[in-house]
């Protein structure tokens, strides 16, 4: 029984970080109609900004392959995961100006090769400022193992699937209920329309790249403490939250966050069977999902006449 | 308050409009009849900001507009009921006419009285309040469309083919709401194919046809011109 809370919540957890990045992508995709290809490099990139915020807030040298524990107390881990946000929202903006926006809504793909090419860029500027060795970051609340019901979770996992369920409760209130969400939404049926209620839809694709590449950093100091710090971490969250996307359905922010959640507790039970399949079924499943329901499965359906 | 000087618009290499040169003076209701690929829509477009203007040039108040984004032009005071409604469908009724204001940031009190004033105009819309848009009939999204556009305050309204697709009875209706906004003082500039309809209510007329201009005159001489009746109205020269 403790075994399966265990593989529940760890599932959870990281389910949590897909789901944070699932939804940035829907959030492009939606307003924009495009993707961040470089997503990956944006987790890799937010989880080093972490790590050196880390060391300079606690005044140690800035290259490591370990980060002390101490360095992670109190307000430091907090500061490093809104730094991180901050840092790759900028750098989301970025990517909209140089890589997105010459290309954006003049058909064709040409983004996808912009922003791909962006994110070997900047994984090239990381290797050169960080180096390639993985370094290893301590979670805020320690590293003992916490004992529910009988089973052992790591007070990191907790922390992470704390701050993801609240970072997408908060988010899916302003989208809901503000007027910037509602303008969000007017954006994401039809920019000209939006346009003609006077909402600046330049803008609102430039926040939608901030806010969609602040998730990507702040996902990457919340699992630096689990996975450890690496440039090459990317690739595989920022695959597994695609598919996570494609799952929950990319036009709907909410069927993205159920699939990430999803896919991260079926990794983690398929794992506790057998951990070599963990891969194969969740391609298998993908490729069911993608079969059976294109839209994903909480894709918008039509909504039926009253 | 409005005037076109030389424009032309064109999707790509296909010119659509071609040196059209037009003025909407304030107060009054001007139409703009034609054929289908007339043009009369892109020239809305144009207009509000939709399309970019090739040459030419769009003076609104005195100020040159034609290079404004479609967002400042509304700030501006020109909105546009655009063709085919253009609802937001998965937003509700109320949610929609509060987007007409969206760039007015007005209190909740405000924007809550200002949406009272819009279905006191369109009551229709009051009973669909909390509705999806999607949910409403062809009518009731062209009242939407009108009542959210009018949201903004503008001083130039434009409407896209407010009778586009509807019955009769609703056709009739949508006009005798723009004539009563004509008697509450903004200015109106509406594209219809519904010839006759457009001109017994415009104060003045354009005849466009592939893209350019080829008749102008006050809504009654038009109505009256037997080149209009025959090619607009179905009417022929003899039988009149």
């Amino acid at each position: 029984m403790d075994v399966y809370l265990q593989t529940l919540l760890s599932g959870l957890a990281i389910g949590g970080v897909y789901a944070l990045i699932a939804l940035g992508f829907s959030i492009t995709f939606t307003t924009t109609k495009t993707l961040n290809f470089a997503q990956g490099e944006f987790i890799a990139f937010g989880a080093f900004i972490g790590v050196t915020m880390l060391l300079l807030l606690s005044g140690l040298a800035s290259t490591t392959t370990a980060v002390p524990s101490e360095a992670a107390s109190a307000w430091r881990y907090p500061a490093a995961v809104i730094g991180a946000g901050a840092v790759a929202g900028l750098m989301g903006i970025l990517i909209f100006l140089l890589a997105v926006r010459p290309f954006a809504g003049k058909g064709g793909m040409n983004w996808v090769m912009s922003t791909l090419g962006f994110g070997v860029m900047l994984q090239s500027i990381g290797l050169a400022v960080w180096g390639p060795a993985p370094v290893m970051v301590p979670s805020p609340l320690g590293d003992d193992v916490l004992r529910i019901a009988g089973a052992g979770v790591r007070p990191q996992e907790l922390l992470v699937l704390a701050c993801a369920i609240l970072i997408m409760a908060a988010l899916d209130l302003v989208m809901r209920r503000s007027r910037i969400g509602k303008a969000m939404m007017a954006v994401a049926h039809s920019p000209q329309t939006a346009s003609l209620m006077g909402i600046n839809v330049s803008l609102v694709m430039i926040g939608a790249f901030a806010l969609s590449s602040g998730l990507a950093g702040v996902a990457g100091v919340l699992i630096a403490p689990i996975a450890s710090a690496s440039l090459f971490m990317g690739m595989g969250f920022a695959l597994k939250a695609f598919s996570a996307a494609i799952i929950g359905g990319l036009n709907n922010p909410r069927g993205c966050i159920y699939g990430g959640f999803i896919l991260g507790v079926l990794e983690s039970a398929v794992g506790l069977w057998q951990a070599q399949w963990r891969e194969i079924v969740v391609f298998v499943l993908i490729i069911l999902v993608l079969a059976f329901r294109p839209a994903g499965l909480f894709g918008q359906a039509a909504v039926d006449k009253v | 308050m409005l005037k076109l000087k030389d424009v032309d618009l064109a999707y790509g290499p296909i010119a659509a409009v071609r040196k059209v040169s037009i003025e909407v003076k304030a107060g009054e209701v001007v139409a703009i009849v034609g054929g289908n690929g007339a043009g009369k829509s892109t020239l809305l477009k144009g207009i509000a900001g939709l399309m970019p203007v090739g040459s030419g040039q769009i003076i609104f108040d005195g100020e040159e507009i034609s290079r404004f984004a479609p967002h400042k032009r509304v700030a501006r005071g020109i909105a546009l009921s655009p063709e085919g409604r253009q609802v937001f469908p998965d937003q509700t009724v109320y949610d929609n006419l509060t987007l007409g204001a969206y760039f007015r940031r007005l209190s909740n009190d405000t924007l809550d009285a200002e949406v009272e004033e819009q279905f006191k105009l369109f009551p229709r819309l009051q009973e669909r309040r909390d509705q999806l848009a999607v949910t409403l009939s062809g009518g009731e999204q062209q009242m939407l469309a009108i009542a959210r556009a009018l949201m903004g305050k503008p001083r130039l309204l434009l409407l896209d083919e407010p009778s586009l697709g509807l019955a009769p009875k609703i056709i009739q209706e949508i006009f005798d709401i723009i004539v009563s906004l004509r008697k509450s003082g903004i200015t109106i500039l509406l594209v219809e194919q519904m010839a006759n309809m457009a001109l017994a209510i415009a104060d003045r007329a354009y005849v466009l046809e592939t893209g350019s201009v080829t008749l102008s005159g006050t809504g009654k001489q038009l109505l009256h011109d037997p080149k209009v009746r025959a090619a607009y109205l179905g009417i022929s020269h003899n039988a009149a």
